[in-house]
């Protein structure tokens, strides 16, 4: 069944001077559409409607990504999917926005977002109303050649605004000469003129829906050192506006795992960067983000389970045995969310960011080492933390304690957030190199580290669940089964660390890090 | 995909009031349904206010140089395609008997439209010859519209026993009664009698009205003008029955 709402071109579109007449009624269209396509054809209303629309994406566009455009038609309980011109529909009900793909019921839409949308939440960015006008074309003979769908649509969200009308020509199985005669016609003789654009990507591009982000002004190398940074903070702090009220609802765990990578690159900053800002500022900043790290970090460790809890119990012998370890770290990761959701919404929380936003926008307008650019910066600084990163990897051996290979892993994250930070100032092939590097020996760190981590937190899990008595003889063996197989993790991960770190970290490298930034 | 026939041997007994109904039932279900008018009058393709002429005619649509989905063109109504009627489908027994396995030429033409349409309608022109055989052969059921006369009767009996005696697949046969005038004793016999003696006639009967009449004039099908004349109210019994007797799965209505 169409939609009655031209999606796919090729379509005609009124340009910008008839914005007066793009809600056009239909009995004006229907005079213009006789005008230009009489004597040979005749026009008249075949039906009208109108359709509201939700539109859906992930917050970070993930649907667009992949070619996909998702709408929901509350009125007509349908989610409506094109991809590539082909429309597919599924019929829903009950759906309250925003929503995973998977709590979603499965079906012809939700099956083709699920992979695409991952495990992010589907959102509506905007809902359209499209008062769609269907013209019959007929010929000499009575018979309709081709249909007219003519469009005059607002956007009600974000904000209310009239979107140009659009005019759909569909061409009826063996009258495409007749179609192509109703379109020549048209742009003759009327102001309507060609368009390929999707009814989507006009949404998608209307001015309401561009996204508010502070003003930035992007690392350059001969910027004062004290701008650079506090512009690079500025980056960060947007991420936090981002995301925040997206961790309060609860919408999806990246919003969390966004804004704690925000968080820890922040932190990067002050440590490594913070002596060019203002003295005082770092160090009093400082324990604002350590504590915004501390709060996140409780419901974080918990949607790690989560996410990957059906892939644990797929390891398992009696993967149903993990049911309710799986229940308790549910119920415990509400009780943190609601904990995180506190914090956040705290005064302690708002005057951080205020303060923050005043002090960096300060710097921004004062700045202060004129004689230090942001390049002379650059390479100290990247230099200084690369030669930690080397410094630490020597200690390590085949006998050497864990908390050195916890000293290394600290480091190379340092090392990877510096590289993100002055990213514009780097010869670009160099960075690929030395941040190839990086993710390898950070992969294999993160190996030793999760395996040693989780293997603690499960018995921890263990204790408190056989206190509160929530847990059966069966959830102990299969959680002790799991804790066996993340304390191998950890032993594979660091006799393969133990023999191959400083590959990562020799003469290549530093000669790849020697080539990052040039003075 | 099905095919239907709608098929007699005499003439002037509804088969194409029939057809157009039917295959505009079976679109307004929401399935895609194509009705082919094999009849060179071409009263199906004038119903639909679509040219009668087919690029190359029978010789090439039969001969499979014509692309079938080439010369079929969408009708007014969604969901329902045409391929008009041509008037060198008079000669097509003998493009058929060109062909190959003659009898079975028009099966294995209207194969390749499995993917695009879910029922197909066959309108035939009234005879018994090569293309009948066709048609019989290429059909999943056959609707055979019988003015309740005697005459008409044994003519439905000779075709049944056509269809019997054919070699290989054979389509279902049914009969139902079509001009009923119940105002006159013979029709309102033949109509009680005939569905108890012979359980292929169905007892659905269409009755003469003027408003079939109107079709020709409106040139839309009855159901999509008249939906609730009595001739309309019993195409919709004759479609139900054709949809159990083929067993058709469930298709979404559409908004026509």
């Amino acid at each position: 069944m169409p939609l009655h709402v031209s999606f796919d071109p090729p379509i005609l579109t009124l340009d910008a001077s008839d914005t007066e007449s793009s809600t056009t009624p239909a009995a004006a269209a229907q005079d213009l559409l006789r005008a230009a396509l009489a004597p040979r054809f005749a026009v008249d209303v075949e039906r009208s409607r109108v359709e509201v629309l939700t539109h859906l994406d992930t917050v970070d566009g993930r649907l667009h990504q992949a070619g996909i455009d998702l709408a929901h038609l509350p009125r007509r309980r349908r989610l409506v999917a094109i991809v590539a011109g082909v429309q597919t529909d599924q019929q829903v009900t009950g759906v309250r926005w925003p929503a995973l793909a998977t709590d979603l019921p499965a079906g012809a839409v939700i099956d083709l977002v699920r992979k695409p949308a991952w495990i992010r939440a589907l959102i509506p960015y905007a809902s359209t109303e499209a008062d769609t006008t269907t013209f019959a074309v007929r010929n000499s003979d009575g018979k309709i050649v081709v249909r007219i769908h003519w469009t005059a649509a607002f956007l009600t969200q974000p904000a209310s605004v009239r979107i140009a009308a659009r005019v759909g020509i569909e061409a009826l199985r063996g009258y495409r000469s007749e179609a192509d005669q109703v379109r020549a016609a048209l742009l003759e003789t009327t102001s309507l003129v060609p368009s390929v654009e999707s009814w989507f990507d006009t949404v998608r591009t209307l001015p309401a829906l561009r996204p508010k982000v502070a003003e930035r002004f992007g690392m350059q190398p001969d910027q004062a050192a004290d701008f650079a940074v506090a512009d690079a903070l500025l980056g960060y702090l947007a991420e936090l506006d981002a995301t925040v009220d997206g961790i309060i609802a609860d919408i999806d765990t990246e919003y969390l795992h966004d804004f704690r990578v925000a968080v820890r690159r922040t932190r990067t900053v002050l440590k490594l960067l913070g002596d060019v800002l203002p003295p005082g500022l770092a160090g009093r900043t400082a324990p604002e983000f350590r504590w915004l790290g501390d709060v996140t970090t409780p419901t974080r460790d918990l949607d790690v389970y989560l996410l990957e809890l059906d892939d644990l119990a797929a390891t398992v012998t009696h993967p149903d045995d993990l049911s309710a370890f799986g229940a308790y770290v549910r119920e415990r990761r509400a009780s943190a969310q609601r904990e995180l959701a506190k914090a956040l919404k705290s005064k302690r929380y708002t005057d951080l960011v205020e303060s923050w936003r005043a002090a960096l926008a300060e710097v921004i307008a004062h700045p202060s080492h004129a004689e230090q650019t942001a390049s002379d910066l650059a390479v100290e600084r990247l230099h200084k933390v690369f030669a930690k990163c080397q410094k630490r990897s020597r200690k390590i051996t085949a006998d050497s304690h864990s908390e050195l290979v916890h000293d290394l892993r600290k480091a190379c994250k340092e090392m990877r957030y510096l590289m993100e930070v002055f990213k514009p100032l780097c010869d670009k092939r160099a960075y690929k190199n030395v941040i190839a590097d990086f993710k390898e020996l950070q992969d294999l760190l993160g190996e030793f580290q999760d395996g040693e981590v989780q293997a603690a937190a499960l018995r921890q899990f263990a204790h408190e669940m056989v206190q509160a008595g929530k847990v059966d003889a069966n959830a102990i063996l299969a959680m002790g089964e799991l804790s066996g197989k993340f304390e191998a993790r950890q032993r594979a991960a660091r006799e393969t660390l133990t023999e191959h770190h400083e590959n990562y970290l020799g003469r290549k490298a530093a000669a790849h890090v020697d080539r990052l930034v040039r003075k | 995909m099905k095919v239907i026939a709608s098929y007699n041997l005499k003439g002037g007994v509804g088969k194409t009031t029939a057809a157009v109904n039917l295959a505009y039932l079976s679109a307004r279900q929401g399935r895609r349904t194509l009705l082919w008018d094999l009849d060179p009058q071409g009263a199906a393709t004038y119903l639909f206010r679509v040219k009668p002429r087919v690029k190359g005619g029978s010789p090439k649509l039969v001969g499979g140089s014509r692309p079938m989905l080439d010369a079929i063109k969408a009708t007014d109504f969604e969901h329902l395609d045409l391929l008009p009627a041509d008037f060198t489908y008079r000669h097509m027994d003998i493009d058929l008997n060109e062909r190959p396995k003659p009898q079975r030429t028009l099966r294995r033409l209207l194969s390749p439209l499995s993917a695009e349409f879910d029922v197909v309608m066959l309108d035939t022109p009234p005879s018994l010859s090569l293309v009948s055989e066709n048609v019989l052969r290429a059909s999943d059921l056959v609707l055979v519209p019988l003015i309740p006369t005697v005459l008409s009767v044994r003519t439905f009996e000779q075709l049944a026993t056509f269809t019997r005696e054919l070699k290989g697949r054979k389509p279902k046969l049914r009969g139902y009664f079509s001009m009923l005038d119940r105002r006159r004793k013979l029709h309102q016999e033949i109509l009680a009698e005939l569905p108890q003696e012979n359980r292929q006639v169905s007892s659905i009967a269409i009755p003469s009205a003027s408003a079939v009449e109107q079709m020709t004039v409106r040139r839309e099908p009855l159901v999509a003008f008249s939906a609730k004349s009595p001739a309309a109210q019993a195409f919709g019994q004759l479609w139900d029955e054709a949809v159990r007797l083929l067993d058709l799965p469930e298709a979404t209505p559409s908004s026509n």
